[in-house]
């Protein structure tokens, strides 16, 4: 799971909604204005225009919101857990292709044991190994 | 009620100025348009949305392809170009028996799995040469992780293009309405190719790795199809634990294992307890465990009848452990809290055999799932 789509397309649209919604409000806080001078025609077509450029904008951003949340899914990097069984020493490192749960992969560096893959499993690349 | 608001946010007419006159114009016509191709214009908009994901799946199926084609050549050594058996392999397809008269379709279904499953693996075999028989069972998982993807695929550009044909409402909204799911299966079994392309463990390996840690280091042997067994001791009772071979892709035939180890223990078995990964309800945690009566097995059913029919041949209690997970989890990378479960269910099963059994007594525990990157 080493696919890492690049982000540059989704923070662009990001801050091209805040800037619509952004814009959006100022109509919406310029129409207020219009219809307390009395111009009832700027102010339908404002609170119109207004409106539906929060729509878009909040669509915009909840539709980017689900994709940073599929994004962040495939970036899970996979770990594996070997363990000394006479020693009890651990390592983490990440997974390479060969690995499987119960293979011997050597000598232990801290006694003469033999060090076993006891678990191999995935979690999200933000989170550090401990 | 409708005019009377229409009239309300009308106010333009009034003002007697030329953008008015167009707005209101527009929303007349609008509205009009909307009475008399509502359904159109909502058909046109599904479609448009269709199309995209036909896209995406097309997208995705191909990036399948090409990573089960650069495994293979990067595993099997082909001598030659293993394009055309591959796209061959990838509209593979399986007839099941006739069920008008279901006597006998549980044995029918198990011989035409069988053959499908001997004439896959030599197909690949053919292309991957010098894969050896781990790799072959890894290849074969992604393979057919690649023609299921090719399959949803060709299913929903069908039912796309036949609903655009037509111009069918129904055909249309009954896809669509489907989309969301088939869309996280698609995703979920792509992740699986590279999973299987790495021989990584995924989700649906959980029970095998239950089995595979219960009798780690003791001495395995083979029974029947591709299924390992392996004795130990627990609580002075005599716990025989089977999983598919690994670490390969493999689920292998757990049922006619269990078949065969109540026979050689003539029938004396005091209960069979079964491990596997499953559904999850949404907003339930993946990794937790749940307990419960009957044979816990998926797949066509072939293998949950032989278990079920050797425990009332026998009397054999049949106590089934589940690991919960999503269909997701099942496809992808073993996550870490279904990892860490493994050791959760090993601590369930010694109390059920406190609880179930006697000193002295035999018991079967198999581990179900595909053994993908867990070793014996």
């Amino acid at each position: 799971m080493e696919r890492r789509p690049s982000g540059t397309y989704l923070y662009l649209a990001i801050l091209f909604s805040f800037l619509v919604l952004a814009y959006s409000l100022w109509v919406l806080y310029s129409t207020i204005a219009s219809y307390q001078e009395g111009q009832i025609e700027n102010f339908y077509f404002g609170i119109i225009a207004s409106f539906v450029g929060m729509g878009l904008a909040i669509s915009s951003l909840a539709a980017t919101r689900k994709r940073i949340v599929v994004l962040r899914s495939m970036a899970s990097r996979t770990l594996t857990t070997v363990l000394c069984e006479k020693c009890g020493f651990k390592m983490m490192r990440l997974f390479s292709v060969g690995d499987y749960v119960h293979k011997e992969i050597g000598k232990c560096q801290q006694c003469d044991g033999i060090m076993t893959i006891t678990s191999i499993y995935a979690e999200e690349a933000k989170k550090k190994s401990r | 009620m409708v005019l009377d608001t229409s009239l309300q946010v009308n106010p333009f007419a009034s003002q007697g100025g030329t953008l008015g006159t167009i707005i209101s114009a527009i929303m007349y016509l609008s509205f009009i348009l909307f009475i008399f191709f509502g359904q159109k214009i909502q058909l046109r908009m599904m479609l448009w949305e269709l199309d995209g994901t036909v896209k995406k799946l097309e997208v995705m199926r191909t990036e399948a392809k090409n990573l089960s084609l650069k495994t293979i050549k990067d595993i099997g050594k082909p001598k030659d170009d293993p394009t055309p058996t591959l796209n061959s392999l990838l509209e593979q397809f399986l007839i099941t028996p006739v069920d008008m008269d279901p006597a006998g379709i549980v044995w029918k279904l198990d011989h035409i799995l069988d053959v499908r499953d001997v004439k896959f693996k030599d197909d690949v075999r053919r292309i991957a040469p010098e894969a050896d028989e781990a790799h072959l069972n890894n290849l074969q998982l992604l393979v057919e992780a690649s023609l299921t993807l090719n399959t949803i695929y060709r299913v929903v550009k069908h039912f796309y293009l036949l609903g655009k044909k037509t111009s069918s409402f129904y055909v249309i909204l009954q896809l669509q309405m489907i989309l969301p799911i088939v869309m996280q299966e698609a995703e979920a079994l792509l992740g699986a190719t590279k999973a299987a392309s790495e021989g990584q463990p995924i989700g649906d390996g959980a029970g095998a790795l239950v089995a595979s840690k219960l009798t780690r280091g003791n001495e395995k042997r083979k029974v029947e199809k591709d299924v390992v067994v392996a004795e130990t001791v627990i609580e002075g009772r005599r716990v025989i634990a089977l999983k598919a071979e690994g670490p390969g892709g493999n689920v292998g035939k757990p049922g006619d294992a269990i078949r065969r180890i109540i026979e050689e223990n003539e029938g004396k078995i005091s209960m069979i307890v079964m491990v596997d990964a499953a559904m999850k309800f949404e907003g339930e945690n993946s990794g937790e465990i749940s307990e419960g009566i009957g044979a816990a097995i998926g797949g066509p059913g072939t293998e949950k009848y032989k278990i079920e029919q050797e425990a009332q041949k026998y009397k054999i209690p049949v106590y089934a452990m589940i690991i919960k997970e999503s269909t997701q989890d099942c496809y992808l990378p073993m996550k870490k809290e279904i990892a860490e479960s493994a050791d959760k269910v090993i601590e369930r099963i010694r109390r059920l055999i406190l609880e179930s059994t006697k000193e002295g007594e035999a018991l079967i525990v198999a581990g179900i799932g595909n053994t993908i990157g867990i070793g014996q």
